[in-house]
């Protein structure tokens, strides 16, 4: 199936382009859905990226920490 | 002579700062109370409703010692905003159903043409569903977090309803994104034809054919659209904006900062969703034809003459529209 | 039932913060979660006084009346406790408590700051008492081996008492009386709803 006919047209008569309308009414939507979920999977991949452990954040330059553990923070803290 | 001088200096201004001491800080007379010039905490909070001091770790933030403000949010997030959420929401939805059972969906009176016209482009239906459908999940995930607790935690259990939180708290947080993206493209995309005019003004009284069987002529969008675009404009602006002051504490403000947004995100929020809940009717089953606009794209000419009269007249002087044919609506003069 | 309650007598602190390093130890608390602190006010002012805070344990706490997904409870003990596998990251605690008590592993972005971490009392959390997953997610439970918070234990000046409200509130209306001063019992007014008459 080409890329919708948006150039069809007009004056003619839809009743037998109904069902790659209907093809492209739907293009859109799901390029919609998918931009949608690829720009909140990137956001979300940069800002876990970005974002500091409060053992790194709340750390001055002296300290020295080495392995800050897991205990009550879970693996991923 | 002059040390003397000073020495007298000093001794009044210490006795009047003792004074100044003794006067605010209101104390049984003690023989030796060195709580007499202490700091203290109903005086503090009663200046500033929070009480702040210095700390010797790195998160000076933890230097707030005591903020009670957070009970009159809690008071609102627990009690008004239900009410506001509740009333707005439930009331729109009644409002639609009354509309819908008395009204009936709005028919195209002079039937369908089986000519088209081109409404929106491919572009502006994918910025229009991109926001729509971040809207519905970032509006359920929404709701959730202020219904979810009394309404659906009590019928899928702790575990459950925690598993399904925590999947709607991301989908809310990384989907506001592109929401964003979509209202910033919906504002330039459509600003054009969306400046209030005077022709608005006539659509307005004579009830925009929602109410009667009239239909007053429109340019591209009519009031009523005009309406849910700066709705959506200003409203999902409002939303980012708090949002994001929510998302990244303490880059904007701080706790106090935090709940006036959350309080101005959520009420703004609700409000946007009863008008979002008029629009999703209005464009699906309140009014025939309508859905094409956004569904294919075209919209059939009658459906266009009815209810946009002035801009099918500019399509067809450019010649992106099929002239004559169909009887144009009677209620247009 | 005791009504465990934690009560700073700020005219004896010091900010010698031993209660902090006590906490840090006891339960392990990695760099950068302050389950407690010494906020002082007025620093190098006449009239400057320290405050160990930490959370309080409020009576019809905030934190769990806000919380989207119920996550809190109150012991018998009247101890308010989460649960870590319950909670979701909000940071709605963190809105609504009045002494910063809620903590989180990661800062900024509230998508991902990871489950809220906060002072217990030393009364561990939901998993069985004195296990090995109670103590990784929520610390040591004292309470359950008869022993009180180690912070208030270990100060130096018992100016931190923890314990049931009645018999450390008697404490310090003793004290008060003893010295003939008092500036209150700190944030007692806004955790419990009352204050200790002196």
């Amino acid at each position: 199936m080409r890329r919708r006919e948006a150039r069809r047209d007009p004056w003619q008569p839809n009743n037998s382009v109904r069902t790659s309308q209907s093809g492209s009414a739907m293009k859109a939507f799901v390029a919609a859905l998918l931009f949608a979920a690829i720009a909140a999977v990137g956001i979300s991949i940069l800002l876990n990226i970005i974002q500091e452990p409060s053992s790194v954040a709340f750390t001055t330059g002296g300290a020295r920490v080495g392995d800050p553990g897991n205990n009550l923070v879970g693996p991923n803290g | 002579m002059a040390s003397l001088g000073r020495f007298i200096r000093l001794t009044v201004g210490a006795c009047a700062f003792l004074l100044v001491i003794a006067a605010s800080v209101p104390c049984k007379a003690q023989q030796v109370n060195p709580t007499a010039s202490s700091v203290n905490e109903q005086q503090l909070l009663q200046e500033l409703n929070r009480i702040q001091g210095r700390v010797s770790i790195p998160d000076q933030r933890s230097g707030v010692l005591e903020q009670p403000a957070g009970r009159d949010w809690r008071e609102f997030r627990n009690v008004t905003l239900r009410w506001i959420g509740g009333i707005t929401i439930i009331g729109m939805i009644a409002v639609l159903v009354i509309f819908y059972l008395t009204r009936g969906m709005v028919r195209l009176e002079s039937g369908r043409s089986g000519r088209t016209i081109v409404r929106f482009s491919a572009f502006e239906r994918f910025v229009h569903w991109m926001t729509a459908t971040c809207f519905i999940v970032l509006a359920i995930s929404g709701l959730n977090i202020t219904f979810g607790r009394p309404l659906l935690l009590p019928l899928v259990g702790f575990e459950a309803f925690s598993e399904w939180s925590q999947w709607a708290k991301y989908a809310h947080n990384y989907l506001s994104f592109p929401f964003t993206i979509g209202v910033a493209l919906i504002f330039l995309m459509w600003i054009a034809g969306n400046i209030p005019n005077k022709v608005d003004v006539d659509w307005l009284k004579r009830g925009g054919g929602i109410v009667g069987h009239d239909h007053p002529p429109a340019y591209r969008f009519n009031a009523g659209q005009k309406a849910i675009y700066w709705i959506v404009v200003i409203g999902g602006g409002a939303v980012a904006v708090t949002g994001y002051e929510l998302m990244f504490p303490f880059y904007l403000s701080g706790i106090e900062g935090m709940q006036l947004a959350q309080i101005v995100h959520s009420v703004v929020a609700v409000l946007f969703i009863a008008a979002m809940l008029g629009h999703i009717y209005i464009g699906t089953i309140g009014m025939e034809g309508a859905f094409d606009a956004m569904g294919t794209g075209d919209v059939d000419l009658n459906w266009a003459k009815e209810h946009h009269s002035l801009w099918v007249e500019e399509e067809q002087a450019k010649g992106h529209a099929p002239s004559g044919g169909t009887s144009r609506p009677v209620a247009a003069e | 039932m005791a009504r465990m309650k934690f009560l700073c007598d700020a005219d004896r602190c010091i900010e010698c913060n031993a209660c902090v390093t006590a906490c840090k130890n006891e339960h392990e608390v990695p760099w950068g979660i302050n389950r407690r602190r010494v906020v002082t006010i007025n620093d190098g002012k006449p009239g400057e006084r320290s405050v160990s805070m930490a959370c309080m344990h409020c009576t019809d706490a905030p934190c769990a009346a806000v919380c989207p997904v119920n996550c809190f409870y109150t012991t018998a003990d009247g101890v308010v406790l989460h649960s870590k596998d319950l909670c979701i990251g909000c940071g709605y605690c963190f809105y609504a408590c009045p002494f910063g008590a809620p903590q989180y592993p990661k800062v900024g972005n509230f998508g991902s700051r990871g489950k809220m971490d906060k002072c217990t009392f030393c009364a561990g959390g939901p998993e069985a008492d004195g296990s090995r997953e109670e103590y990784e997610k929520y610390g040591a439970n004292r309470l359950a081996e008869g022993k009180l918070p180690l912070c208030a234990e270990m100060c130096s000046t018992k100016s931190l008492l923890a314990g049931d409200g009645e018999i450390i509130a008697q404490i310090y209306k003793e004290r008060v009386m003893k010295r003939g001063y008092g500036s209150g019992a700190w944030g007692w007014k806004t955790a419990y709803r009352e204050t200790i008459e002196s």
